[in-house]
């Protein structure tokens, strides 16, 4: 595996509807500070990516992604057990977990808190709002936010790995 | 021995005496003897007549005692007869009671079957009960996870609908007619319309499912607040009053937040095209319950199509008017009945619209 095949990843998308996805991605894009999104469509494929394994068995999984944005429902694994599997690392606690759902379940929301994420968004409907929630979150974890320096100091050397 | 006996003695001894001897005496001794005889013989007579009469006397006592003991016999008979008769209407009072305690072991017995049935039929009842609370669960569960999917999957296209029609107006919007951009319009109002149909589905069917959690309620302040809250997304002015203090209630306070912003949203969006809007909200005192009611002076409805306004999906106003899913007042009575109350509307065409709910929660 080459460096061209590790690439950097700020954030790491996790999601299963396309339509979402593109949504998503588009309107991150709009945030300046993010320049590399990975999106992946299913919860077994995020936890490969995290713990190196499968077809991301090469990678280094000290580059960590600046922020993982995360579906709950997700096929094979979902958002819970992806958030119970990052709180049994402890160098994945440091990085932050935005949940975006279309769940309004005050279970769900009870239960991603409980195991650790970060914050809890529910997708909205209206496109506007829904462009504009995502770009905050964006600039709020990218570019407000302090991260963690565990991750910090990890991004520029990857970044210079990555190219 | 008697006189007369003596005196027969005498005159034997004198007959039987030797000839010289008895010639001796004379015809007038023979005589004297012979009188004495019968003088004897006359009080014996007499004596005897005494005696007879005695003996009679005594023969009549003897009847007379006879009589009475008849009597006594007879009174003995009646006593012995009643006795007897005593004595049956004992044997038949014991009959009888032997009679009732049979019947009462009869009795006993069949209690003790219908105890054992009743037993029987109330561990059937606890099993069943057991059985159906058991499917109840299960349907519940099946529900939740159909809310569940219904918020998760049904609104993910609609996103996706809403998405990328205002992805095609923010694109190519500019070069789109005026025809052609009322068409977005229309499918983005449309989409969002079942988006929020779907919410509100959503927040029925989940009110169905919750359990109440009882505290004491300050009407007043859940008025006020959601008032104001009411009024951040309304630009026109309302005159809002509460009359007198609310007495407070027992009930689950987010379940009453959600039933009061309803109540309060609906009095508001039809009295928005009156002059000058009002709502009031009191309290009376109806067969020692509080009524809560909430007043408008809105469009109001007609009496006849009251039934209609508690309905899921019911409207009984247009939706281009007066937008809305029809829903947020199924919810206020769903509330209303899960704290066991009542609610009632009256209204009158273009004079407003009164609510009245009770809310039976005890302490």
């Amino acid at each position: 595996m080459n460096a061209a095949d590790d690439p950097v990843v700020e954030v790491l998308l996790v999601e299963d509807l396309d339509e979402d996805a593109e949504l998503t991605i588009r309107a991150l894009k709009r945030c300046k500070s993010i320049t590399s999104i990975l999106r992946l469509p299913d919860g077994e494929k995020a936890l490969d990516y995290l713990l190196g394994r499968g077809e991301y068995a090469a990678r280094n999984t000290m580059n960590y992604p600046r922020m993982i944005l995360l579906d709950l429902k997700l096929p094979k694994v979902d958002g819970i057990d992806i958030l119970k599997a990052i709180s049994t690392k402890v160098e994945f606690r440091h990085i932050p977990v935005v949940v975006m759902t279309s769940s309004r379940e005050t279970k769900d929301i009870a239960r991603a808190y409980e195991f650790g994420a970060n914050s809890y968004v529910v997708k909205p409907v209206d496109f506007s709002v829904f462009s504009d929630v995502a770009s905050k979150l964006g600039e709020y974890w990218m570019s407000i936010n302090e991260g963690s320096p565990k991750i910090a100091v990890q991004s520029p050397l990857s970044r210079s790995v990555g190219g | 021995m008697s006189i007369l006996m003596m005196e027969m003695k005498a005159l034997r001894e004198a007959a039987l005496m030797p000839q010289a001897e008895s010639d001796a005496l004379s015809d007038e001794a023979l005589q004297l003897a012979m009188m004495n005889i019968l003088e004897d013989v006359a009080n014996d007579k007499s004596w005897m007549d005494d005696s007879q009469k005695a003996v009679l006397n005594i023969l009549e006592d003897t009847d007379t005692d006879r009589n009475f003991m008849k009597e006594t016999q007879r009174a003995m008979l009646n006593i012995l007869e009643d006795t007897q008769a005593e004595q049956e209407k004992l044997d038949l009072l014991q009959r009888a009671l032997v009679n009732i305690l049979e019947d009462l072991a009869v009795e006993n017995e069949r209690k003790e079957d219908v105890n054992r049935q009743l037993k029987d039929a109330k561990d059937n009842l606890e099993s069943k009960v057991n059985e159906r609370t058991q499917e109840l669960s299960e349907s519940n569960q099946e529900l939740e996870s159909f809310s569940y999917s219904v918020s998760h999957d049904l609104r993910a296209p609609l996103r996706a609908i809403i998405g990328f029609a205002g992805l095609l107006e923010e694109e190519v919007g500019d070069q789109l007619g005026d025809e052609a951009s009322r068409f977005i319009d229309i499918i983005v109002r449309n989409a969002t319309k079942m988006a929020n149909l779907i919410d509100d589905m959503l927040e029925f069917s989940r009110l169905g499912r919750k359990s109440l959690e009882t505290e004491r309620i300050d009407m007043n302040y859940l008025f006020e607040v959601s008032f104001r809250e009411q009024m951040q997304d309304f630009s026109q002015e309302v005159t809002f009053q509460i009359v007198d203090e609310l007495p407070h209630c027992y009930g689950d306070k987010a379940m009453l937040i959600q039933m009061v912003n309803n109540l309060l949203q609906n009095s508001i969006k039809y009295s928005s095209k009156s002059n000058s809007p009002e709502v009031e909200v009191g309290s009376l005192s109806q067969d020692g319950r509080v009524v809560y009611y909430v007043k408008d002076n809105g469009i109001g409805f007609d009496n006849a199509h009251r039934d209609k306004l508690f309905g899921v999906f019911q409207r009984l106003h247009n939706d281009s008017e007066y937008p809305g899913t029809g829903v947020g007042l199924a919810i206020v009575n769903r509330i209303v009945k899960c704290h066991g109350g009542e609610i009632w509307a009256d209204g009158k065409i273009g004079k407003g619209a009164t609510f009245y709910f009770t809310l039976g929660v005890a302490k």
